[in-house]
């Protein structure tokens, strides 16, 4: 009777220890077996508390093209109504004489006319609202190039608002001269240039990936022409602060493209945002 | 009543095995040891893998004849016209071969004439297997060496491969295979130059009777060090420490076994020798194979590199950066990598430390080169006997930006083959 009633203790104590073993086993194996997969370095993502939406696999195909901001506004300026502009260099900055209502539901809907009017907007048919850049004091309408959008303060019309949310005016900037500089080229996918991101150590632990987008950033500037490349744009949220850090990645080699001239780091806001 | 005793003993040793087995396992595999010290894999950077085999392996040359026989050389505006054609004639059958015509040269001419037609064609000859990779198809016809295949716009369920060597022309007959997937090609979206076939003593040569004009490019230029590469292939015999001797011009590397490398700071060239690299065989296409994996090891960058050509009396492949469609001459006096098969066992690599990765804007847009038939005097003038000529061909120049630094231009012009060596024109009638 007693010894039955030890070996029944054995047993349940050896059947746990086999479900942990077994499980230790496992989990060590799932880690390292796809060392070199992207789908283990979203695993360790997640274990490192960074939050993203499922990135997409899909591979897209992309220009290097090359354009500068000429005289297209300054020739269009006079054709323009119902504001007072001027210029800051290429930049047009326009005040509207009768500030623009605008409800929260209809930002885009009030604004899409206004930029598809060319007595108000010059070139207003090459931009496209964008939803991500847009702040709450101020409406992004960013220029699209081979039917991808252009993430740079160079292709950019920026609607400011004010507390009472009247678009009271604008400044633009347009891109204009373009030319592919070769023929079109795969891109990698989103998930891929994530995975890299990490891999640079450049998203940091429990930060949020808000959004990532495939657009033509600024890579340099020669012969004064500005050279663009497509890229992948991450808004990274870090957990302490409620600012959002845009990264972009090479789309064809998966690099990190710093920004800046002499003190370069990875932060791209300085190039898609003008900041004042 | 013996088997309700049996029970628990008889679950408790095959617990105490399993628990056993086990542990016995997370011992003796070292990969599970450190289970949760794993760290994160930085990565240096390596672009070389983008570039697959099928993109290395491009032909070198397309020429499109339209129905009422006008003949262009087709180079890239807004699609990389060679993958676009690859893509487009890929997975189909074939199995039933035939040859046509064999050396008759008026009969091979006024194949490579046919109406309709798109004609892609390999500087050196290629084999049906090599054919079937490159081109991802599922042709079994028995294998036979050619240097151009022909594909017809109005007769889907023909392929013909030609040989410039003995004139030779054979038809395949294709299985599931959609023309119309070709007809649409983005034929407006490619570049057109006239020009035209001929025999040029014996050979044939791609012509232009008028002059041609050509977009000019501009990139900037991406060294990689020679720390790069010896840290990527010299580092892997851990035997022993690499020697490092440095000279006036040049570095040497020795890992005292099987891989030497020399770095000449004066051309920005690497001539890499491995003693011990087996070839798994001798064919074309295992040859072919053995090359671009080694380029893949060595990590060269291959944006924007494909194959040019394959002697196989010295057992040597070219490759060169192309722009546009059309290769880039000069970069170095053997192209942008030249690999040696030296036996079943070892080859030699020399490659540049250059490449081209950023396109810039360039200076002018085009520029127009003469036709070949104001070459073919000017070389005339400047006393080059016309048998000596093996070839003339379209390619750009490369030379370093004076003002922009970092910068290369990439202008056309006219490059001569004479002797086994392409030169530019320039140089031969003596302009420079």
């Amino acid at each position: 009777m007693n010894f039955k009633r030890i070996q029944f203790i054995f047993l349940a104590i050896f059947i746990a220890m086999d479900i942990m073993l077994f499980l230790a086993y496992n989990r060590s194996s799932v880690g390292d077996s796809t060392a070199t997969g992207s789908n283990n370095i979203l695993e360790e993502m997640r274990k490192d508390q960074i939050s993203y939406s499922k990135p997409t696999t899909t591979k897209q195909e992309g220009y290097y093209f090359s354009g500068n901001n000429g005289e297209a506004l300054r020739q269009a300026a006079p054709d323009l109504q119902q504001q007072n502009l001027r210029f800051n260099g290429a930049e047009l900055v326009s005040q509207f004489k009768q500030p623009l209502k605008v409800t929260n539901g209809s930002v885009k809907q009030t604004l899409n006319k206004v930029v598809a009017n060319p007595g108000i907007i010059a070139e207003g048919k090459d931009y496209r609202y964008s939803k991500q850049l847009s702040s709450s004091s101020e409406i992004i309408y960013v220029q699209q190039v081979e039917d991808q959008p252009v993430y740079s303060h160079f292709g950019q019309i920026r609607f400011d608002l004010d507390s009472r949310r009247r678009v009271i005016g604008y400044s633009q900037n347009y891109l204009q001269g373009i030319k592919t500089l070769k023929e079109a080229s795969e891109t990698i996918s989103e998930e891929r240039a994530l995975t890299w991101l990490y891999q640079y150590n450049e998203i940091p632990n429990g930060a949020k990936i808000s959004w990532a987008h495939m657009a033509y950033t600024r890579l340099l500037t020669a012969r004064g022409q500005y050279v663009f490349l497509p890229t992948w744009v991450f808004a990274v949220k870090i957990n302490s602060s409620s600012s959002v850090i845009l990264k972009r990645v090479n789309a064809y080699n998966g690099e990190v493209i710093k920004t800046g001239e002499n003190n370069q780091n990875s932060n791209a806001n300085s190039e898609i945002f003008t900041l004042t | 009543m013996k088997l309700r005793n049996l029970w628990l003993p008889g679950s408790l040793t095959v617990a105490i095995l399993i628990s056993l087995g086990l542990s016995g396992m997370m011992w003796t595999n070292p990969a599970h040891s450190n289970i949760s010290n794993r760290t994160k894999v930085t990565k240096n950077s390596d672009n070389s893998t983008n570039t697959t085999f099928q993109d290395i392996y491009l032909p070198s040359q397309l020429v499109s004849t339209s129905n009422s026989g006008k003949q262009a050389l087709l180079t890239n505006s807004r699609v990389n016209v060679a993958t676009d054609l690859r893509d487009r004639m890929s997975h189909f059958t074939a199995e039933k071969a035939e040859t046509t015509t064999q050396g008759n040269s008026k009969k091979y001419l006024a194949q490579l004439k046919r109406k309709g037609t798109i004609l892609m064609s390999y500087n050196s000859a290629i084999s049906v297997d090599f054919f079937q990779k490159a081109f991802n198809n599922q042709i079994k016809i028995p294998n036979q060496k050619f240097n151009r295949l022909q594909i017809m716009f109005n007769d889907p369920n023909h392929l013909y491969l030609l040989n410039d060597h003995g004139y030779r022309v054979v038809r395949v007959t294709l299985k599931n295979y959609k023309a119309s997937k070709l007809k649409n090609s983005s034929t407006n979206t490619m570049v057109k130059h006239p020009v035209s076939f001929k025999l040029f003593h014996g050979k044939i040569m791609l012509s232009s009777s008028k002059s041609v004009k050509l977009n000019t490019y501009s990139y900037q230029l991406t060294q990689q060090t020679a720390d790069y590469y010896a840290n990527r292939v010299m580092t892997t015999n851990s035997n022993s420490n690499v020697q490092i001797k440095r000279h006036a011009n040049s570095t040497d590397y020795d890992d005292h076994g099987f891989r030497h490398m020399s770095v000449d700071k004066k051309t920005d060239t690497v001539n890499f020798t491995d003693y011990n690299s087996q070839v798994k065989g001798s064919s074309f296409l295992q040859t072919m194979n053995h090359v671009y994996e080694q380029l893949v090891m060595v990590g060269i960058p291959l944006n924007n590199v494909r194959f040019y050509s394959y002697d196989s009396g010295s057992d040597t492949a070219v490759f060169r950066t192309y722009v546009g469609g059309l290769p880039v001459f000069d970069q170095s006096d053997f192209g942008a990598i030249q690999m040696k098969v030296l036996d079943q066992s070892s080859y030699r690599m020399k490659f540049s430390l250059d490449s081209l990765q950023v396109p810039l804007p360039p200076v002018q847009s085009s520029a127009t080169i003469m036709s070949t038939n104001d070459l073919l005097k000017q070389l005339k003038n400047a006393g080059i006997k016309e048998s000596k000529i093996q070839d003339v061909q379209l390619g750009y120049e490369w030379s370093r930006d004076k003002s922009l630094s970092n910068a290369v231009n990439l202008s056309p012009t006219w490059y001569v083959e004479i002797g086994n060596q392409w030169q530019n024109y320039r140089s031969l009638v003596g302009q420079q």
